[in-house]
């Protein structure tokens, strides 16, 4: 809308003012006029709008305190005190400029009395912050009705087709679908379901032989066989596990200005993989990479499992120590991140230094937290922050090994606030908990004696923390259909979206409570619904009302992630290692950090095994193709179309030397015609057999090159296979 | 080069869909015209600059030290200061400048001393004094510069100019970004959210890597010209057959240009960024040859080649960070130090080959500085005012527009915020912020959305 536009509404009820208590102010005399020529105005004609209490407020312009006239709004300042005939507020009252305020011209002498007023230095007694300029806080009052506070109910949605819906899943999404008018179109032919099915689960295409199995398996439950089987492979945790490291900022080296190795990283990741693997129930997930150092251990080795996951706390790239007050600080302000933002999808980062502009957060909740990390040690090795003297040590680990992690301090001890975030400017101390507009009778109570680590992680995890399912299952979502049904999934608070279904949201985070914090289960329920089996296709109705594919009236087609494209490169090549990595390239390199950036070029290894590496060029192929900023916690990654990425899959040595191997791979089916091979090669390549048409359009381009004497034809063919948009794109 | 005979055959409906968008799938089909989404558009106006160089510094450099001059700053040392809103630092006390400023050119347009070179082109130099913005912190500023917004992800500014204008030079990227930090929202402040992939930037380097050490990998096919042409063309029918079975797909359009693009950038970026083909008098000129200009030396120098040669939009990020909270008497002059000579000889080198007319140059950062110290070697973020100059492109020169305050606090004279700045830039280069929309999900999004006032004050 543009200003001009504002509907400035003519309402008396304001006239039923506030009447401020005052103290006897300064300006007597121009009070006296603020309140008998100008606040009446205001509440009558302005408020609507311009007021903390307007439901939206208009060009970010607050006029209900002091603080917010002089503020302005959006395209600035309104009033320069004392030339009324600068200010925009009167160019506004005149309607002798952009903005025309309020759309009925008020009477020429009230505008007359603005500006006497403004001339006058535009006297005013209200007191009180403007609040952030066009966006409301929430307050903790908000926040006991905001959506994502509120625990997760069970609703029952009511749809008329219900012969499509095969499950609950389902009938939530057709419920909203038919609200919009729109139909699900059909279902996805079986070869593209398995290469779905194939790269969401393990990111790996399926070999001809799967495919064999699969088109052939007539049997009814074919697609759950096919999903169990890849959930139980060991590729499932290299997928899923990827998906978790985004969030955890793994790295295997420091960053920042001191860029060294975090040689013992690796065992961190390893674990990851594994509990992906194992299942590990979410809620315990969580609690051992918060507090698996509290934890009990049956055994050593679960000992060892344990501290390996509070690694996730101590990866954090970290600011050089020499001459850096804030050093423990900067620690700690990344473990509070990654923690709310990884568990909660809130971030709390931002009241380090004032209270959270928008969401319930103050200063004093945040280091309410702080107070719980400054209570424990960051356990990063050696070798970070050395330049400042600072080397922590590790967890020492049953086999010899050493882990990153955290451990509890000898003394727990409460933080105090400090000023605008700097050490040196301490304030009141705060005892050691978590942010208020969480705490509820279900959250646990610290032991005052000890870091309150523990309690953290039961806070986190309790069944009863409204988030932590939502922004679990929200997730798994995304992985499965290329958007979350809250489509901001690192931010759960006012800026955040709000979901697209909150019904099934709320329904799918019961479900994986209830099915105790499975993600494996999960993820199954939703690979047997309908709307998952759904194809890509295009329907020109449906288009027109939700482009986005908000209702998932059809599957969104998905660019793979980088690890799946490079990871499919391999297979089809036939030179992929389907083991895992033992230990990390980074550990491997020697101590001098040259070449790091270099250190996995050779490794035909899956793409999570990698050299990780921060501050320096990541495996080309990966950076192209949109791999998660390691710095950060990343919750959805970006996918960019660029023009270096093309000439990487036609020009690259990597990409020219696989084509090669994918040929050679070709020429070894003797028996094969040229038809059969390019057949072959589809199935190999794009999970399905070759059209007419390719088939067609692939002799041709073979007898040209034939006729040309080229000698690479068919590697020069199979690598148009490997750059083609069909092999980035699952549908 | 890749030929685009077979291409051209098997063009079909997925090009361009959003400009079929009114008649169905089948009329869209037969309207078989390949829709090059990048091809010359006309402007909605005669356009003042015909393309843009855009030279960003992150961090957010302090104005009353470089471009803002307050003389009351000065007197007013030390006095305590009562700010609320987008500036930080309340209660804190003014601290002076420790530079003076020197009335430059013709036109005696004040310019800190750290800018011996640069002062020489005062004349040229808009000083925009007035600007503001919403948000006193890093991310979101610099996506409100690059994006307008910051809350949710929008089509960069030089992808709005390339769907407003298309690209002069079909062999090259339309808008090219050199060593965008890969922070502070990242690819978004140069990505095409949902506008055609085609229309985001092509990024050369990145931040905290010099830009010898850019490079746009892989431009070299191990096949014959011909073998490679032949190649492509069996690619991009794939591609195409894909696209014409999926109908809506921007995904595979986007993958479709990168090829087409990509296979003529072989040829064509190689010789750009190549600046040893300059002569030793031009390398010395702009600081190139060692030395703390020859980082921004090279960038400039490659942004005016690369503009040159038809290139609409480039952007080149000041290889620093100008988040000055300490330090700022040494850390001030190295930044300037870094730049000065660069954009001297940029404006002056434009100016000699009659390009400064129609290139507009923009600097500037995501928001400034407070006049009053944090510490007392140091400024605080302050989005309330700071500065940002414009050249050439039809502006007026040796002109300050817009003012602060006596102290340089707040933007008071001609505010002038991010959504108008957009809207001035799209004004010079002949497009109506207003009328520049794009239907996405049944809204027509804009640039500047409900904002945006042009400055047509500063129009030459």
């Amino acid at each position: 809308m543009r200003k001009q536009a504002y509907v400035v509404a003519l309402i008396a009820v304001a006239l039923a003012l506030p009447c401020p208590v005052q103290a006897q102010p300064k300006n007597s005399k121009g009070i006296e006029f603020f309140e008998a020529k100008i606040r009446p105005v205001l509440a009558t004609h302005c408020y609507e709008c311009h007021s903390a209490k307007s439901t939206k407020v208009k060009g970010g312009l607050l006029l209900d305190t002091k603080a917010g006239v002089l503020a302005g709004g959006d395209d600035g300042p309104v009033v320069v005190l004392g030339k009324s005939n600068s200010s925009s507020l009167i160019k506004a009252l005149r309607h002798d400029g952009p903005s025309k305020m309020p759309k009925n011209k008020l009477p020429d002498s009230v505008i007359q009395d603005f500006v006497e007023w403004i001339a006058m230095g535009a006297p005013d007694p209200r007191e009180g912050q403007a609040a952030t300029k066009g966006y409301k806080t929430m307050t903790l009052e908000d926040a006991k009705s905001f959506w994502a506070f509120q625990p997760p109910k069970k609703t029952e949605p009511s749809v008329k087709n219900g012969a499509w819906a095969k499950a609950p899943i389902d009938r939530f999404l057709l419920a909203r679908m038919e609200t919009k008018g729109l139909k699900p179109v059909a279902d996805a032919d079986r070869y593209t379901l398995l290469r779905r099915v194939h790269f969401d689960l393990v990111g790996l295409p399926p070999t001809v032989d799967e495919i064999e199995t699969f088109i052939n398996d007539k049997s009814a439950d074919a697609v759950e066989k096919l999903v169990d089987r890849l959930l139980a492979s060991k590729h499932f945790g290299e997928r899923w596990g990827r998906h978790w490291l985004d969030i955890a900022r793994y790295a295997e080296t420091n960053g920042n200005a001191d860029n060294v190795p975090f040689p013992q990283a690796y065992r961190y990741r390893d674990y990851v993989i594994d509990a992906v693997n194992r299942d590990t129930p979410y809620d315990r997930f969580i609690m051992e990479q918060i507090a698996g150092d509290l934890l009990p251990a049956a055994n050593a080795k679960e000992k060892d499992n344990n501290l390996t996951a509070t690694g996730f706390l101590a990866l954090t790239s970290k600011p050089r120590a020499q001459n850096n007050p804030d050093f423990k600080f900067d620690l700690i302000a990344d473990q509070i991140d990654v923690t709310t933002r990884a568990v909660l999808a809130m971030s709390v980062m931002c009241a380090r230094c004032h209270d959270h502009k928008f969401d319930p957060i103050s200063t004093k909740d945040y280091y309410a937290m702080a107070g719980i990390f400054d209570s424990s040690i960051m356990l990063f090795g050696n070798n970070a922050g050395k330049k400042g003297g600072k080397a922590t040590g590790y967890h020492a680990l049953s086999d010899g090994g050493e882990a990153m992690g955290i451990r509890d301090a000898v003394n727990a001890v409460d933080c105090s606030v400090l000023v605008r975030g700097d050490a040196k400017q301490p304030s009141v101390k705060v005892p050691r908990g978590f942010p208020t507009a969480l705490v509820q009778e279900w959250t646990p109570k610290l032991n005052r004696a000890k870091s309150g680590r523990l309690e953290m992680a039961q806070w986190l995890t309790a069944k009863e923390n409204p988030l932590t399912a939502r922004v679990a299952v929200n997730r798994i979502w995304m992985h499965l259909f290329g958007q979350g049904l809250v489509r901001s999934p690192d931010n759960f608070g006012s800026l955040g979206e709000t979901p697209t279904h909150p019904e099934l949201l709320d329904y799918l985070a019961i479900r994986f409570i209830e099915n105790g914090w499975s993600t494996k289960k999960m993820i199954k329920e939703i690979m047997l619904t309908r709307a998952y089996q759904i194809s890509g296709k295009h329907d020109e109705t449906n288009y027109k009302i939700d482009p986005d594919t908000m209702m998932v009236w059809r599957m969104p087609t998905r660019r793979l992630e980088a690890e799946a494209i490079r990871d499919a490169v391999l297979t089809v090549s036939g030179k992929l290692n389907r083991e895992p990595l033992k230990g990390s390239m980074v550990g491997q390199l020697p101590k001098k950090k040259k070449g790091i950036g270099t250190a996995s070029d050779d490794s035909n290894h899956r793409s999570i095994y990698l050299a990780m590496v921060r501050g320096a060029p990541l495996p080309e192929i990966l950076a192209l193709f949109d791999i998660a900023n390691p710095n950060l916690v990343v919750a959805q990654r970006e996918v960019t179309t660029v023009p270096a990425q093309a000439l990487f899959m036609i020009n690259s040595p990597f990409a020219n030397a696989h084509a090669k191997s994918f040929a050679q791979r070709l020429e070894a089916y003797s028996s094969l015609d040229d038809a059969g091979k390019i057949n072959l090669a589809y199935l190999i390549a794009l999970g399905r057999p070759a059209s007419d048409a390719d088939r067609t359009r692939s002799l041709n381009f073979l007898r040209e090159a034939g006729k040309a004497g080229e000698s690479q034809a068919w590697a020069s063919f199979c690598q148009t296979l490997l750059a083609s948009a069909e092999f980035r794109y699952v549908q | 080069m890749f030929s685009r005979r077979n291409f051209l055959k098997t063009a079909s409906c997925g090009f361009g869909y959003m400009a079929f968008a009114g008649l169905s799938t089948e009329q869209a089909a037969k309207a078989s015209t390949y829709q090059n989404p990048l091809a010359p558009k006309t402007p909605h106006f005669p356009a003042r600059a015909k393309r843009i160089i855009f030279l960003c510094m992150r961090g957010g450099p302090t104005h009353v030290d470089t471009f803002d001059y307050k003389p009351a700053l000065y007197r007013d040392h030390g006095r305590s200061v009562s700010v609320q809103g987008t500036e930080r630092g309340n209660g804190r006390t003014l601290l002076k400048s420790p530079w003076r400023f020197i009335p430059s050119g013709q036109s005696g347009l004040p310019i800190s001393e750290l800018f011996p070179h640069l002062s020489h082109q005062a004349d040229d130099i808009c000083l925009l004094n007035s600007l503001n913005t919403s948000v006193p912190n890093h991310p979101q500023s610099f996506l409100m510069m690059h994006t307008g917004e910051f809350r949710f992800t929008r089509p960069s500014m030089g992808a709005w100019v390339m769907y407003g204008l298309g690209s002069e030079n079909q062999n090259l990227p339309g808008y090219i970004t050199v060593s965008p930090p890969a922070d502070l929202g990242g690819a978004q402040n140069f990505g095409n959210a949902f506008l055609p992939a085609s229309y985001q930037a092509t990024r050369i380097g990145e931040q905290g890597t010099a830009v010898t050490q850019a490079r746009v990998g892989n431009l070299s096919s191990p096949l014959s010209q011909s073998a490679q042409r032949r190649q492509l063309d069996l690619l991009q029918e794939m591609n195409q057959d894909l696209l014409q079975r999926s109908q809506v797909n921007p995904g595979v359009e986007g993958v479709i240009n990168s090829y087409e693009l990509g296979f003529r950038m072989q040829t064509s970026l190689p010789e750009l960024m190549d600046i040893s083909r300059e002569s030793q008098r031009t390398k010395d000129q702009y600081g190139i040859g060692g030395g703390p200009t020859d980082d921004f030396g090279r960038q400039c120098l490659m942004a005016r080649r690369l503009s040159e040669a038809g290139v609409r939009f480039v952007e080149v990020c000041h290889n620093a960070n100008w988040d000055t909270h300490g330090g700022l008497t040494t850390r001030v002059p190295q930044l300037c130090r870094q730049i000065d000579q660069p954009m001297g000889a940029l404006l002056a080198d434009l100016k000699s080959r009659g390009m400064l007319e129609d290139t507009l140059v923009m600097w500037g950062g995501e928001f400034g500085r407070t006049p009053h110290g944090q510490g007392n070697d140091g400024r605080d973020h302050n989005a309330a005012g700071f500065s940002m100059w414009l050249a050439g492109g039809g502006v007026k020169g040796g002109i300050r527009y817009g003012a602060t305050d006596e102290h340089g606090i707040r933007a008071v004279v001609n505010p002038m915020h991010h959504h108008d700045l957009h809207a001035t830039v799209l004004h010079l280069m002949g497009i109506d912020h207003q009328r520049l929309v794009y239907r996405y999900g049944g809204r027509d999004y804009s640039l500047t959305d409900i904002h945006g006032n042009v400055a047509t004050g500063i129009m030459a």
